[in-house]
Protein backbone atom coordinates (compact mmCIF):
# COMPACT_ATOMS: atom_id res chain seq x y z
CA UNK A 1 0.00 0.00 0.00
CA UNK A 2 1.34 3.44 -0.95
CA UNK A 3 0.99 6.13 1.69
CA UNK A 4 1.90 9.76 1.10
CA UNK A 5 2.61 12.16 3.96
CA UNK A 6 1.36 15.55 2.81
CA UNK A 7 0.31 18.93 4.20
CA UNK A 8 -3.03 19.91 2.72
CA UNK A 9 -4.38 23.45 2.40
CA UNK A 10 -6.85 23.61 5.28
CA UNK A 11 -5.52 25.84 8.10
CA UNK A 12 -1.92 25.56 6.90
CA UNK A 13 -0.32 29.02 7.06
CA UNK A 14 1.57 28.40 3.80
CA UNK A 15 -1.42 26.94 1.98
CA UNK A 16 -0.13 23.37 1.96
CA UNK A 17 3.06 21.70 0.75
CA UNK A 18 3.99 22.15 -2.90
CA UNK A 19 6.73 19.52 -2.62
CA UNK A 20 4.23 16.90 -1.47
CA UNK A 21 1.77 18.20 -4.08
CA UNK A 22 4.20 17.08 -6.80
CA UNK A 23 4.08 13.49 -5.57
CA UNK A 24 0.30 13.54 -5.12
CA UNK A 25 -0.15 14.70 -8.72
CA UNK A 26 2.23 12.00 -9.99
CA UNK A 27 0.33 9.34 -8.03
CA UNK A 28 -2.98 10.53 -9.50
CA UNK A 29 -1.53 10.54 -13.01
CA UNK A 30 -0.34 6.99 -12.53
CA UNK A 31 -3.72 5.92 -11.24
CA UNK A 32 -2.04 4.21 -8.31
CA UNK A 33 -3.98 3.21 -5.25
CA UNK A 34 -2.71 5.44 -2.46
CA UNK A 35 -3.69 7.09 0.74
CA UNK A 36 -2.84 10.61 1.92
CA UNK A 37 -1.88 11.27 5.52
CA UNK A 38 -2.52 14.96 6.15
CA UNK A 39 -0.02 16.44 8.63
CA UNK A 40 -0.03 19.68 10.56
CA UNK A 41 3.32 21.53 10.43
CA UNK A 42 3.18 22.85 13.99
CA UNK A 43 1.73 19.82 15.72
CA UNK A 44 3.04 16.85 13.75
CA UNK A 45 6.19 17.94 11.96
CA UNK A 46 8.09 20.41 14.14
CA UNK A 47 8.14 18.93 17.65
CA UNK A 48 11.44 17.07 18.02
CA UNK A 49 9.68 14.20 19.80
CA UNK A 50 6.73 13.89 17.40
CA UNK A 51 5.80 10.49 16.07
CA UNK A 52 6.45 11.70 12.53
CA UNK A 53 10.01 12.76 13.34
CA UNK A 54 10.77 9.69 15.37
CA UNK A 55 9.40 6.98 13.09
CA UNK A 56 8.79 8.40 9.63
CA UNK A 57 11.07 11.29 8.71
CA UNK A 58 13.66 12.66 11.11
CA UNK A 59 14.20 15.62 8.74
CA UNK A 60 10.59 16.61 9.49
CA UNK A 61 9.82 17.49 5.89
CA UNK A 62 7.12 16.36 3.51
CA UNK A 63 6.70 14.48 1.29
CA UNK A 64 7.55 11.07 2.62
CA UNK A 65 6.40 8.05 0.66
CA UNK A 66 5.72 4.80 2.47
CA UNK A 67 5.56 1.79 0.19
CA UNK A 68 4.79 -1.16 2.45
CA UNK A 69 7.32 0.07 4.99
CA UNK A 70 9.94 1.32 2.55
CA UNK A 71 10.26 5.03 3.42
CA UNK A 72 11.55 7.54 0.89
CA UNK A 73 12.09 11.31 1.23
CA UNK A 74 12.80 14.10 -1.29
CA UNK A 75 10.16 14.82 -3.92
CA UNK A 76 12.66 14.45 -6.79
CA UNK A 77 13.76 11.01 -5.61
CA UNK A 78 10.15 9.94 -5.04
CA UNK A 79 9.12 11.04 -8.54
CA UNK A 80 11.99 9.04 -9.98
CA UNK A 81 11.11 6.02 -7.84
CA UNK A 82 7.46 6.14 -8.92
CA UNK A 83 8.54 6.29 -12.55
CA UNK A 84 10.49 3.10 -12.03
CA UNK A 85 7.71 1.44 -10.08
CA UNK A 86 5.12 2.21 -12.76
CA UNK A 87 7.03 2.12 -16.05
CA UNK A 88 3.82 2.08 -18.07
CA UNK A 89 2.47 5.28 -16.53
CA UNK A 90 3.68 7.37 -19.46
CA UNK A 91 5.22 9.84 -17.01
CA UNK A 92 8.63 8.63 -17.96
CA UNK A 93 10.04 8.26 -21.44
CA UNK A 94 11.51 4.84 -22.16
CA UNK A 95 14.37 6.31 -24.16
CA UNK A 96 17.36 6.94 -21.90
CA UNK A 97 18.09 10.39 -23.33
CA UNK A 98 14.49 11.52 -23.18
CA UNK A 99 14.33 10.29 -19.59
CA UNK A 100 17.50 12.25 -18.79
CA UNK A 101 15.93 15.37 -20.31
CA UNK A 102 12.86 15.01 -18.08
CA UNK A 103 15.08 14.53 -15.02
CA UNK A 104 17.20 17.52 -16.03
CA UNK A 105 14.13 19.71 -15.44
CA UNK A 106 13.28 18.01 -12.17
CA UNK A 107 16.78 18.83 -10.96
CA UNK A 108 16.85 22.34 -12.40
CA UNK A 109 13.64 23.05 -10.55
CA UNK A 110 14.89 21.54 -7.29
CA UNK A 111 18.29 23.22 -7.25
CA UNK A 112 18.33 26.39 -9.36
CA UNK A 113 14.73 27.58 -9.49
CA UNK A 114 14.02 26.71 -5.85
CA UNK A 115 16.96 28.73 -4.62
CA UNK A 116 15.62 31.88 -6.27
CA UNK A 117 12.10 31.02 -5.18
CA UNK A 118 13.15 30.70 -1.54
CA UNK A 119 14.95 34.04 -1.70
CA UNK A 120 11.76 35.63 -2.85
CA UNK A 121 9.65 33.78 -0.28
CA UNK A 122 12.00 34.99 2.41
CA UNK A 123 11.60 38.63 1.43
CA UNK A 124 7.96 38.59 0.38
CA UNK A 125 5.28 39.27 3.00
CA UNK A 126 4.37 35.60 2.43
CA UNK A 127 7.12 34.80 4.87
CA UNK A 128 5.30 36.63 7.64
CA UNK A 129 2.61 33.93 7.52
CA UNK A 130 4.96 31.33 8.90
CA UNK A 131 8.49 32.56 9.55
CA UNK A 132 9.76 29.26 10.95
CA UNK A 133 10.57 27.36 7.78
CA UNK A 134 12.20 30.38 6.18
CA UNK A 135 14.28 31.27 9.21
CA UNK A 136 15.54 27.71 9.22
CA UNK A 137 16.62 28.03 5.61
CA UNK A 138 17.86 31.61 5.48
CA UNK A 139 19.42 32.48 8.79
CA UNK A 140 20.17 36.09 7.92
CA UNK A 141 18.17 39.14 7.02
CA UNK A 142 18.92 41.68 4.33
CA UNK A 143 19.47 45.36 5.14
CA UNK A 144 17.29 47.32 2.73
CA UNK A 145 14.36 44.95 2.46
CA UNK A 146 12.56 46.87 -0.25
CA UNK A 147 15.57 47.03 -2.57
CA UNK A 148 16.30 43.39 -1.83
CA UNK A 149 12.77 42.33 -2.69
CA UNK A 150 13.02 44.22 -5.97
CA UNK A 151 16.24 42.42 -6.83
CA UNK A 152 14.76 39.06 -5.85
CA UNK A 153 11.94 39.71 -8.36
CA UNK A 154 14.49 40.65 -11.03
CA UNK A 155 16.48 37.48 -10.38
CA UNK A 156 13.52 35.13 -10.51
CA UNK A 157 12.33 37.04 -13.59
CA UNK A 158 15.47 35.82 -15.38
CA UNK A 159 14.43 32.25 -14.69
CA UNK A 160 10.88 32.84 -15.90
CA UNK A 161 12.36 34.31 -19.07
CA UNK A 162 14.52 31.23 -19.49
CA UNK A 163 11.53 28.97 -18.97
CA UNK A 164 9.46 31.01 -21.38
CA UNK A 165 12.15 30.63 -24.05
CA UNK A 166 12.37 26.88 -23.42
CA UNK A 167 8.59 26.55 -23.81
CA UNK A 168 8.57 28.39 -27.15
CA UNK A 169 6.77 26.25 -29.70
CA UNK A 170 6.29 23.27 -27.37
CA UNK A 171 3.48 22.10 -25.12
CA UNK A 172 5.62 20.49 -22.41
CA UNK A 173 9.03 21.21 -20.95
CA UNK A 174 10.96 18.04 -21.81
CA UNK A 175 10.81 16.31 -25.21
CA UNK A 176 7.52 18.15 -25.84
CA UNK A 177 5.87 15.38 -23.87
CA UNK A 178 4.15 15.55 -20.50
CA UNK A 179 6.45 14.16 -17.79
CA UNK A 180 7.67 14.46 -14.21
CA UNK A 181 9.55 17.56 -15.38
CA UNK A 182 6.24 19.37 -15.84
CA UNK A 183 4.97 18.17 -12.48
CA UNK A 184 8.09 19.34 -10.60
CA UNK A 185 7.99 22.75 -12.26
CA UNK A 186 4.26 23.36 -12.40
CA UNK A 187 3.70 22.85 -8.69
CA UNK A 188 6.15 25.63 -7.82
CA UNK A 189 5.40 27.95 -10.74
CA UNK A 190 1.82 28.02 -9.42
CA UNK A 191 3.17 29.91 -6.39
CA UNK A 192 3.21 32.94 -8.72
CA UNK A 193 -0.21 33.88 -7.35
CA UNK A 194 0.76 33.93 -3.71
CA UNK A 195 4.05 35.69 -4.58
CA UNK A 196 2.49 38.24 -6.95
CA UNK A 197 4.57 37.26 -9.98
CA UNK A 198 2.81 38.45 -13.10
CA UNK A 199 2.88 35.68 -15.70
CA UNK A 200 1.63 37.86 -18.56
CA UNK A 201 5.15 38.79 -19.71
CA UNK A 202 5.79 35.03 -20.07
CA UNK A 203 2.98 33.89 -22.39
CA UNK A 204 4.46 30.43 -23.01
CA UNK A 205 4.65 29.80 -19.26
CA UNK A 206 1.09 31.02 -18.88
CA UNK A 207 -0.23 28.76 -21.65
CA UNK A 208 1.70 25.78 -20.30
CA UNK A 209 0.39 26.23 -16.75
CA UNK A 210 -3.14 26.53 -18.14
CA UNK A 211 -2.53 23.24 -19.96
CA UNK A 212 -1.48 21.56 -16.72
CA UNK A 213 -4.45 23.02 -14.87
CA UNK A 214 -6.76 21.30 -17.36
CA UNK A 215 -5.53 17.83 -16.33
CA UNK A 216 -7.77 15.90 -13.91
CA UNK A 217 -4.76 14.91 -11.74
CA UNK A 218 -3.99 18.60 -11.14
CA UNK A 219 -7.64 19.45 -10.57
CA UNK A 220 -7.78 16.79 -7.86
CA UNK A 221 -4.87 18.36 -5.96
CA UNK A 222 -6.20 20.93 -3.48
CA UNK A 223 -2.85 22.69 -2.96
CA UNK A 224 -2.54 23.35 -6.67
CA UNK A 225 -6.17 24.37 -7.06
CA UNK A 226 -5.84 26.92 -4.25
CA UNK A 227 -2.72 28.42 -5.88
CA UNK A 228 -4.41 28.38 -9.27
CA UNK A 229 -7.41 30.25 -7.86
CA UNK A 230 -5.13 32.98 -6.49
CA UNK A 231 -3.40 33.37 -9.89
CA UNK A 232 -6.75 33.78 -11.58
CA UNK A 233 -8.20 36.06 -8.90
CA UNK A 234 -5.19 38.40 -9.18
CA UNK A 235 -5.37 38.35 -12.98
CA UNK A 236 -1.77 37.21 -13.39
CA UNK A 237 -2.20 34.85 -16.35
CA UNK B 1 32.17 10.77 -27.97
CA UNK B 2 31.42 12.23 -24.55
CA UNK B 3 32.52 15.78 -23.79
CA UNK B 4 32.22 17.42 -20.39
CA UNK B 5 32.24 21.19 -19.95
CA UNK B 6 34.10 21.84 -16.71
CA UNK B 7 35.97 24.58 -14.87
CA UNK B 8 39.27 23.12 -13.68
CA UNK B 9 41.10 24.71 -10.72
CA UNK B 10 43.98 26.48 -12.46
CA UNK B 11 43.38 30.21 -12.60
CA UNK B 12 39.77 29.97 -11.41
CA UNK B 13 38.92 32.32 -8.50
CA UNK B 14 36.80 29.58 -6.89
CA UNK B 15 39.37 26.85 -7.64
CA UNK B 16 37.17 25.07 -10.12
CA UNK B 17 33.60 23.83 -10.29
CA UNK B 18 32.44 21.25 -7.73
CA UNK B 19 29.25 20.60 -9.68
CA UNK B 20 31.25 19.69 -12.76
CA UNK B 21 33.69 17.72 -10.58
CA UNK B 22 30.76 15.43 -9.66
CA UNK B 23 30.09 14.66 -13.32
CA UNK B 24 33.81 14.15 -14.01
CA UNK B 25 34.17 11.72 -11.10
CA UNK B 26 31.07 9.76 -12.17
CA UNK B 27 32.40 9.53 -15.73
CA UNK B 28 35.79 8.31 -14.50
CA UNK B 29 34.12 5.67 -12.33
CA UNK B 30 32.46 4.19 -15.41
CA UNK B 31 35.74 3.96 -17.27
CA UNK B 32 34.11 5.80 -20.17
CA UNK B 33 36.20 7.56 -22.75
CA UNK B 34 35.55 11.27 -22.38
CA UNK B 35 37.13 14.61 -22.97
CA UNK B 36 37.09 17.69 -20.73
CA UNK B 37 36.47 21.12 -22.20
CA UNK B 38 37.82 23.64 -19.74
CA UNK B 39 35.80 26.86 -19.43
CA UNK B 40 36.71 30.22 -17.95
CA UNK B 41 33.88 31.67 -15.85
CA UNK B 42 34.49 35.26 -16.84
CA UNK B 43 35.50 34.90 -20.46
CA UNK B 44 33.47 31.87 -21.59
CA UNK B 45 30.49 31.38 -19.27
CA UNK B 46 29.19 34.86 -18.38
CA UNK B 47 28.98 36.83 -21.63
CA UNK B 48 25.34 36.69 -22.77
CA UNK B 49 26.42 36.64 -26.41
CA UNK B 50 29.26 34.14 -25.86
CA UNK B 51 29.39 30.78 -27.61
CA UNK B 52 28.76 28.93 -24.36
CA UNK B 53 25.52 30.73 -23.44
CA UNK B 54 24.16 30.88 -26.97
CA UNK B 55 25.09 27.37 -28.13
CA UNK B 56 25.79 25.12 -25.16
CA UNK B 57 23.99 26.27 -22.02
CA UNK B 58 21.76 29.35 -21.82
CA UNK B 59 22.05 29.28 -18.01
CA UNK B 60 25.81 29.76 -18.27
CA UNK B 61 26.56 27.07 -15.71
CA UNK B 62 28.74 23.97 -15.70
CA UNK B 63 28.59 21.05 -16.01
CA UNK B 64 27.17 20.46 -19.45
CA UNK B 65 27.51 17.05 -21.06
CA UNK B 66 27.71 16.55 -24.79
CA UNK B 67 27.15 12.94 -25.79
CA UNK B 68 27.42 12.81 -29.57
CA UNK B 69 25.39 15.99 -29.80
CA UNK B 70 22.91 15.15 -27.02
CA UNK B 71 23.33 18.03 -24.57
CA UNK B 72 22.50 17.52 -20.92
CA UNK B 73 22.66 20.00 -18.02
CA UNK B 74 22.45 19.67 -14.22
CA UNK B 75 25.05 17.59 -12.40
CA UNK B 76 22.45 15.30 -10.82
CA UNK B 77 20.78 14.57 -14.16
CA UNK B 78 24.19 13.94 -15.73
CA UNK B 79 25.29 11.55 -12.97
CA UNK B 80 21.99 9.73 -13.25
CA UNK B 81 22.32 9.52 -17.03
CA UNK B 82 25.89 8.27 -16.85
CA UNK B 83 24.88 5.65 -14.25
CA UNK B 84 22.05 4.44 -16.51
CA UNK B 85 24.28 4.50 -19.58
CA UNK B 86 26.83 2.28 -17.82
CA UNK B 87 24.75 -0.01 -15.61
CA UNK B 88 27.77 -2.16 -14.77
CA UNK B 89 29.53 0.80 -13.18
CA UNK B 90 27.66 0.15 -9.92
CA UNK B 91 26.99 3.89 -9.56
CA UNK B 92 23.34 3.03 -8.97
CA UNK B 93 22.09 -0.09 -7.18
CA UNK B 94 20.17 -2.72 -9.13
CA UNK B 95 16.93 -2.49 -7.16
CA UNK B 96 14.32 0.28 -7.45
CA UNK B 97 14.42 0.83 -3.68
CA UNK B 98 18.21 0.98 -3.64
CA UNK B 99 18.19 3.48 -6.49
CA UNK B 100 15.49 5.44 -4.66
CA UNK B 101 17.71 5.80 -1.59
CA UNK B 102 20.78 6.79 -3.63
CA UNK B 103 18.78 9.47 -5.44
CA UNK B 104 17.25 10.62 -2.15
CA UNK B 105 20.74 11.66 -1.04
CA UNK B 106 21.56 13.22 -4.40
CA UNK B 107 18.41 15.33 -4.04
CA UNK B 108 19.06 16.14 -0.38
CA UNK B 109 22.49 17.39 -1.33
CA UNK B 110 21.23 19.45 -4.27
CA UNK B 111 18.38 21.05 -2.37
CA UNK B 112 18.78 21.03 1.41
CA UNK B 113 22.55 20.79 1.89
CA UNK B 114 23.35 23.15 -0.98
CA UNK B 115 21.08 25.85 0.38
CA UNK B 116 23.01 25.95 3.65
CA UNK B 117 26.25 25.80 1.68
CA UNK B 118 25.23 28.72 -0.56
CA UNK B 119 24.19 30.75 2.48
CA UNK B 120 27.59 30.22 4.02
CA UNK B 121 29.43 30.95 0.77
CA UNK B 122 27.53 34.22 0.46
CA UNK B 123 28.61 35.35 3.92
CA UNK B 124 32.09 33.84 4.02
CA UNK B 125 35.03 35.82 2.64
CA UNK B 126 35.14 33.24 -0.17
CA UNK B 127 32.32 35.29 -1.66
CA UNK B 128 34.68 38.21 -2.23
CA UNK B 129 36.74 35.98 -4.48
CA UNK B 130 34.01 35.88 -7.10
CA UNK B 131 31.08 38.01 -6.06
CA UNK B 132 28.98 37.86 -9.27
CA UNK B 133 28.45 34.12 -8.94
CA UNK B 134 26.90 34.53 -5.51
CA UNK B 135 25.07 37.73 -6.22
CA UNK B 136 23.19 36.05 -9.02
CA UNK B 137 21.84 33.61 -6.46
CA UNK B 138 21.40 35.98 -3.53
CA UNK B 139 20.22 39.30 -4.79
CA UNK B 140 20.42 40.90 -1.39
CA UNK B 141 23.35 41.81 0.79
CA UNK B 142 23.40 41.00 4.43
CA UNK B 143 24.78 44.32 5.60
CA UNK B 144 23.38 44.23 9.08
CA UNK B 145 24.85 41.98 11.79
CA UNK B 146 27.21 40.33 9.38
CA UNK B 147 29.08 38.54 12.11
CA UNK B 148 25.97 37.17 13.76
CA UNK B 149 24.67 36.02 10.39
CA UNK B 150 27.88 34.22 9.56
CA UNK B 151 27.65 32.47 12.89
CA UNK B 152 24.08 31.39 12.12
CA UNK B 153 25.11 30.19 8.68
CA UNK B 154 27.80 28.03 10.30
CA UNK B 155 25.18 26.65 12.68
CA UNK B 156 22.96 25.70 9.74
CA UNK B 157 25.89 24.18 7.92
CA UNK B 158 26.87 22.19 11.01
CA UNK B 159 23.29 20.97 11.33
CA UNK B 160 23.45 19.54 7.79
CA UNK B 161 26.73 17.83 8.64
CA UNK B 162 25.07 16.40 11.73
CA UNK B 163 22.44 14.80 9.50
CA UNK B 164 25.13 13.32 7.29
CA UNK B 165 27.19 12.19 10.28
CA UNK B 166 24.22 10.28 11.72
CA UNK B 167 23.44 8.77 8.37
CA UNK B 168 27.02 7.48 8.04
CA UNK B 169 26.97 5.88 11.48
CA UNK B 170 27.90 2.25 10.92
CA UNK B 171 27.87 2.76 7.15
CA UNK B 172 30.74 3.13 4.72
CA UNK B 173 28.62 5.00 2.18
CA UNK B 174 25.59 7.32 2.30
CA UNK B 175 22.98 5.05 0.71
CA UNK B 176 22.47 1.30 1.08
CA UNK B 177 26.00 1.10 2.53
CA UNK B 178 27.16 0.86 -1.05
CA UNK B 179 29.09 3.42 -3.12
CA UNK B 180 26.82 5.39 -5.46
CA UNK B 181 26.13 8.76 -7.07
CA UNK B 182 24.88 9.83 -3.62
CA UNK B 183 28.48 9.73 -2.35
CA UNK B 184 29.74 11.64 -5.36
CA UNK B 185 27.11 14.38 -5.01
CA UNK B 186 27.89 14.86 -1.33
CA UNK B 187 31.65 14.26 -1.27
CA UNK B 188 32.42 16.85 -3.92
CA UNK B 189 30.71 19.56 -1.85
CA UNK B 190 31.74 18.41 1.63
CA UNK B 191 35.34 18.87 0.43
CA UNK B 192 34.64 22.62 0.34
CA UNK B 193 35.21 22.51 4.11
CA UNK B 194 38.79 23.65 3.47
CA UNK B 195 37.88 26.77 1.54
CA UNK B 196 35.09 27.56 4.01
CA UNK B 197 37.16 26.93 7.17
CA UNK B 198 34.69 24.37 8.41
CA UNK B 199 36.17 21.89 10.87
CA UNK B 200 35.25 18.31 9.98
CA UNK B 201 36.87 16.77 13.07
CA UNK B 202 33.70 16.89 15.19
CA UNK B 203 32.20 14.59 12.54
CA UNK B 204 34.38 11.46 12.65
CA UNK B 205 32.10 9.38 10.41
CA UNK B 206 32.28 12.07 7.74
CA UNK B 207 36.08 12.22 8.08
CA UNK B 208 36.39 8.44 7.61
CA UNK B 209 34.03 8.51 4.67
CA UNK B 210 35.94 11.34 2.97
CA UNK B 211 39.19 9.41 3.40
CA UNK B 212 37.45 6.41 1.85
CA UNK B 213 36.41 8.47 -1.19
CA UNK B 214 39.90 9.93 -1.39
CA UNK B 215 41.33 6.47 -2.00
CA UNK B 216 39.38 5.97 -5.17
CA UNK B 217 41.33 6.60 -8.38
CA UNK B 218 38.38 8.45 -9.92
CA UNK B 219 38.59 11.01 -7.10
CA UNK B 220 42.39 11.18 -7.14
CA UNK B 221 42.23 12.16 -10.80
CA UNK B 222 39.89 15.08 -10.14
CA UNK B 223 41.93 18.26 -9.63
CA UNK B 224 39.10 20.22 -8.01
CA UNK B 225 38.70 17.55 -5.34
CA UNK B 226 42.41 16.99 -4.68
CA UNK B 227 42.88 20.76 -4.38
CA UNK B 228 40.07 20.96 -1.84
CA UNK B 229 41.43 18.02 0.15
CA UNK B 230 44.86 19.61 0.19
CA UNK B 231 43.37 22.74 1.73
CA UNK B 232 41.48 20.67 4.30
CA UNK B 233 44.77 19.05 5.33
CA UNK B 234 46.75 22.30 5.25
CA UNK B 235 44.21 23.84 7.61
CA UNK B 236 44.13 20.69 9.71
CA UNK B 237 40.36 20.28 9.48
CA UNK B 238 40.17 16.50 9.10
Amino acid sequence: MLKLYHVLVDDDPLGGSREAEKVAIALSEIGADYEIIDLNRARDMRPADSEYRKSINHMATVPTLDNDGFLLRESGAILNYLMELFPDSGLVPTDIQERARAMEWVFWEGTCYCLFLLNLCYLHPFKALDPDPFDAIMPYRGGDQEADLKRAYQSIGMLFQHLNAELEGVDYIANNRYSVGDIALGAHIALAGVLDIDLKPYPNVSAWLTRLAARPAWQKEPVFMADWAVIKAKGLL
Amino acid sequence: MIKLYHVTPEGDPLHGSREAAKAAIALRETGADFEIENMNRVKDMRPVDGHYKTKINPMGTVPALDHDGFMLLESAAIMNYVAELFPDSGLLPDTAQGRGKARQWVMWEGTCYCLALCNLCMLHPVKDVDAPAFEAIYPFRPDANHEKELELAYEQFAHRHGVLENNLKGNDYVANNSYSIGDIALGAHVALAGLLDFDLRPFPNICDWMKRLEQRPAWQQEGVFTGDMQMIRDKNLI
